[in-house]
């Protein structure tokens, strides 16, 4: 019974502040606005007036279906003998159809202030500055749309004056780019054998994704439609060392949207096989049949499975298992210098190869030619970093040139020892190249002799975007920075975003304050690369969303945020737990 | 040194963990109550089970809520120390995650309140029960999705993205509400507050006790009580 009391006597408050509030809100309303037409006919003499119009935003950017538009009315001078003055606002000129509702405008709010809206407003005094507000909700129907202003007085006299129109384009919001997250593997990450790319695409709202293709360094690996993306990468078809793994997302749109990460691959592949010619000797003299043997050592965990033995392109013999060594007939060869050649192939298809000269000299009229033999580096050695090719030459005649040859290029000529070059690791392309030192005497006669090296080299920066750490919306001036981990030296790091360079930096930290209100609302593509000295480079890319517009204060949102959470969390436990012992006192029947 | 981002981990796990045992108590409480309601016809094992375990269950959850009360209050603070204090406000997860801690705050101390206010015999009652159930269970839900934030924060990836796609939420989107619409809900939570507070004074339910005389009607609900097969037994 108290409890209805209670309800009762809340209502009675409600209604009686209802009662006293409703009038003195309503006070304010000045009687006599109307709904107007433009009415071009009704009024026919100019206005002493002057009167002008602008708006919020300008018109002179395209605004969204529904936005909220703010028209000013400004009217100054002077009106005598009139009886009413007004202004309105009008989306036509013409005598009919001419409300801003005729067009697609809602007014949400008139110069009155009051709860009846109207285009019309009557206003006094007849003198001095006025500024008439009318705040709208822009029309859904994309196109041109146009408002109009316009100061009617009556009178001895029925007087106008014309300000604007205002023509605004509505234009549809674009709908923002798909965001693409790459959750495995991590940026920077060195993997091996077969990993899973995994990660999720997600389409702005009113758009879905139509399609998620995976790219390594720039070459297509496979793609989905599903969201929730996972590709499944075997790393042993990629070379040792830096890749790029791009998802680009796709939405109905055609709008696209993309993550990188840069990885390492690390695969512990067997090394080449290392060919070493035990007999004969680099440049010894031969005749009749001669055996040719040779030892062949096999990469980690690889077998050999053929060995050949060659003089040019013609196979003197083969083995497969050790000792490896074939006989070579050399009368049916004519005498002078020859390059045996043997190859050995292990079970993966991988190859190691030596070459010697020997001199066949069935006839005794056979010349001697220069020996070579290459100190350093040996073969099949694997060169991560800069190194001297050491020779030694003997010759019974006097040497007019030696030469070292890398790939069939020239890396340097010498007349006399030591026969040493050094050479700059990065100037070669990571894989197999061939070291060849040729001697030549002052008859021409030439020797050399000839190894595989594998060089790795050195791997390209590794970037790491540090900050920002995740996606999301950001706003106002916030920290862009990267960890670079560098392959030869740092050359310079660049900061680009959507494109443009915005910053670069030769040495730690790579740290740049940015002020994303220099950056239109949305998606925003930051890209760190860095370059090393050799010319090599990596780099970062991630899409952050920028939300200036929305975010201006905050903290002060996320004060109101907490605020009314809370006490409305409070509020519903509050309801909750009465309501329930309401129930239980009426089924207890009272405590 | 030690640095306030490890404090912070290691205080998140803290309370993640106990908030995570308040909640599986109160539902298991829950649920053993259900089986004392059935217990005509359920297994014997089964009921005495309940029997023994509720009492327990029912302490260690209101225990637990507490516990982990302070538990989110630390870590709200080794929180704001691990995160540099000029960018705090940069970045729209970390708003989010501060907003939703206080949710979270606010929720589990609104979950002790209501055991508190109530105590045992709020198990007698079905629908109080069932209310302490589900607030339990909600603050627990938004815990996760701190968590899941923070996640995201550290590591780029959470345990619950899958829940996320699965309902097409995006949670690292900013959920800042409008001023007006705050302040709207701000004065109709307040004006409701008051209402209830004026309400149940005036009608004499402030000072009302839950009970087994009062509630155990249809549910034949006792209280919990640690012992009590014990006690059944004599």
């Amino acid at each position: 019974m108290r409890t209805r009391k209670a309800i009762l006597a809340l209502l009675a408050l409600i209604l009686v502040f209802s009662a006293v509030a409703l009038p003195v809100v309503s006070k304010s309303n000045f009687s006599g606005n109307q709904q107007y037409g433009y009415c071009d006919n009704c009024h026919s003499a100019s206005s002493s007036m002057a009167v002008t119009m602008e708006s919020s935003p300008s018109i002179s950017n395209p605004i969204a279906p529904g936005a909220t538009v703010t028209i000013w009315v400004n009217a100054s001078g002077s009106v005598t003998g009139a009886t009413q003055v007004g202004a309105l606002i009008a989306s036509t000129t013409g005598s009919s159809n001419s409300l801003p509702s005729n067009d697609g405008w809602t007014i949400q709010s008139d110069p009155s202030g009051s709860a009846t809206i109207y285009n019309y407003y009557k206003f006094t005094p007849y003198s001095g500055q006025h500024s008439f507000k009318w705040v709208l909700t822009a029309p859904q129907a994309t196109g041109t749309h146009s408002l109009y202003g316009r100061i009617l007085h009556s009178g001895s006299q029925e007087y106008f004056k014309n300000a604007g129109p205002l023509t605004f384009n509505v234009q549809s919001v674009p709908v923002g780019v798909p965001q693409v997250t790459i959750t495995s593997p991590l940026n920077a990450a060195v993997v091996s054998g077969s990993i899973t790319v995994t990660g999720t695409a997600i389409a702005a709202s009113g758009a879905s994704i139509s399609s998620v293709v995976l790219n390594i360094d720039g070459a297509q690996k496979g793609s989905t439609t599903s969201t929730t993306f996972s590709f499944a990468v075997d790393t042993i078809t990629l070379l040792n060392g830096a890749h790029t793994i791009q998802v680009v997302a796709t939405d109905n749109g055609a709008r696209t949207g993309s993550q990188s990460v840069t990885v390492t691959v690390n695969n512990a592949i067997p090394a080449n096989p290392i060919v070493l010619i035990v007999s004969p000797s680099n440049g010894q003299k031969v005749i009749g049949s001669v055996a040719v043997s040779a030892t062949v050592t096999a990469g980690q965990g690889a077998t050999i499975s053929y060995v050949s033995f060659r003089i040019g392109i013609v196979e003197f013999g083969n083995d497969t298992s050790q000792p490896y060594s074939a006989t070579l007939n050399s009368n049916s060869y004519a005498d002078g210098a020859h390059q045996i050649e043997v190859t050995a192939q292990d079970n993966g298809a991988r190859r190691g190869s030596q070459t010697i000269t020997v001199v066949i000299n069935n006839t005794g009229n056979a010349p001697n030619i220069p020996i070579v033999m290459i100190v350093n580096p040996l073969n099949g050695a694997v060169l991560t970093s800069s190194f001297n090719v050491t020779a030694t030459v003997s010759s019974s005649l006097p040497l007019t040139s030696v030469d070292l040859l890398i790939g069939g290029a020239s890396q340097g000529s010498k007349t006399t020892g030591p026969y040493v070059w050094a050479v700059n690791v990065n100037s070669l392309s990571p894989g197999p190249h061939m070291i060849n030192v040729t001697a030549t005497d002052n008859s021409a006669t030439m020797g050399f002799q000839e190894i595989s090296v594998s060089v790795t080299g050195h791997v390209a920066p590794i970037v790491h975007i540090d900050n920002p750490t995740a996606s999301g919306a950001y706003d106002g001036s916030i920290t862009i920075s990267a960890n670079v981990t560098p392959g030869n030296g740092i050359s310079y790091v660049v900061l680009r975003i959507n494109g443009q360079q915005v910053a670069n930096s030769t040495a730690a930290p790579f740290s740049w304050q940015v002020n994303t209100a220099n950056y239109p609302d949305g998606n925003t593509v930051v890209n760190i690369t860095a370059v090393d000295l050799s010319g090599k480079h990596g780099y970062s890319e991630m899409t952050v969303s920028i939300d200036n517009a929305g975010q201006e204060e905050p903290l002060i949102e996320m004060g109101a945020t907490i605020v009314a959470g809370t006490l409305s969390i409070i509020a519903l436990v509050l309801v909750l737990t009465t309501a329930v012992m309401f129930y239980r006192n009426k089924k207890g029947g009272g405590s | 040194m030690v640095g306030w981002e490890s404090i912070h981990s290691l205080t998140a796990e803290m309370h993640g963990g106990i908030l995570t045992l308040a909640a599986v108590c109160i539902i298991l409480t829950a649920l053993a109550q259900i089986v004392m309601h059935f217990q005509q016809s359920m297994p014997k094992s089964i009921v005495k089970a309940a029997m023994r375990a509720r009492g327990y269950l029912d302490a260690t959850g209101y225990v637990a809520v507490v516990a982990g009360v302070f538990a989110l209050l630390l870590s709200a603070f080794t929180g704001s120390q691990a995160w540099p204090m000029d960018a705090l406000l940069d970045n729209a997860v970390v708003r989010n995650k501060i907003v939703l801690t206080v949710f979270a705050t606010t929720l589990w101390a609104m979950v002790a309140s209501v055991r508190w206010r109530f105590g045992r015999p709020l198990w007698t009652c079905p629908s109080m029960a069932a209310c302490y159930t589900v607030l339990a269970i909600v603050a627990m839900g938004i815990t996760s999705t701190a968590g899941s934030l923070g996640a995201h924060l550290t590591k780029g990836e959470s345990i619950l993205d899958f829940v996320w796609n699965l309902v097409g939420v995006n949670v690292l989107q900013d959920l800042l509400l409008s001023m007006d619409l705050a302040l709207i809900i701000s004065i109709i939570s307040l004006i409701v507050i008051i209402a209830v507070l004026v309400i149940r004074r005036l009608s004499g339910i402030s000072q009302e006790q839950l009970g087994q005389r009062k509630c155990t009607k249809w549910s034949k609900w006792d209280e919990p009580i640690i012992g009590e097969e014990k006690v059944a037994k004599k």
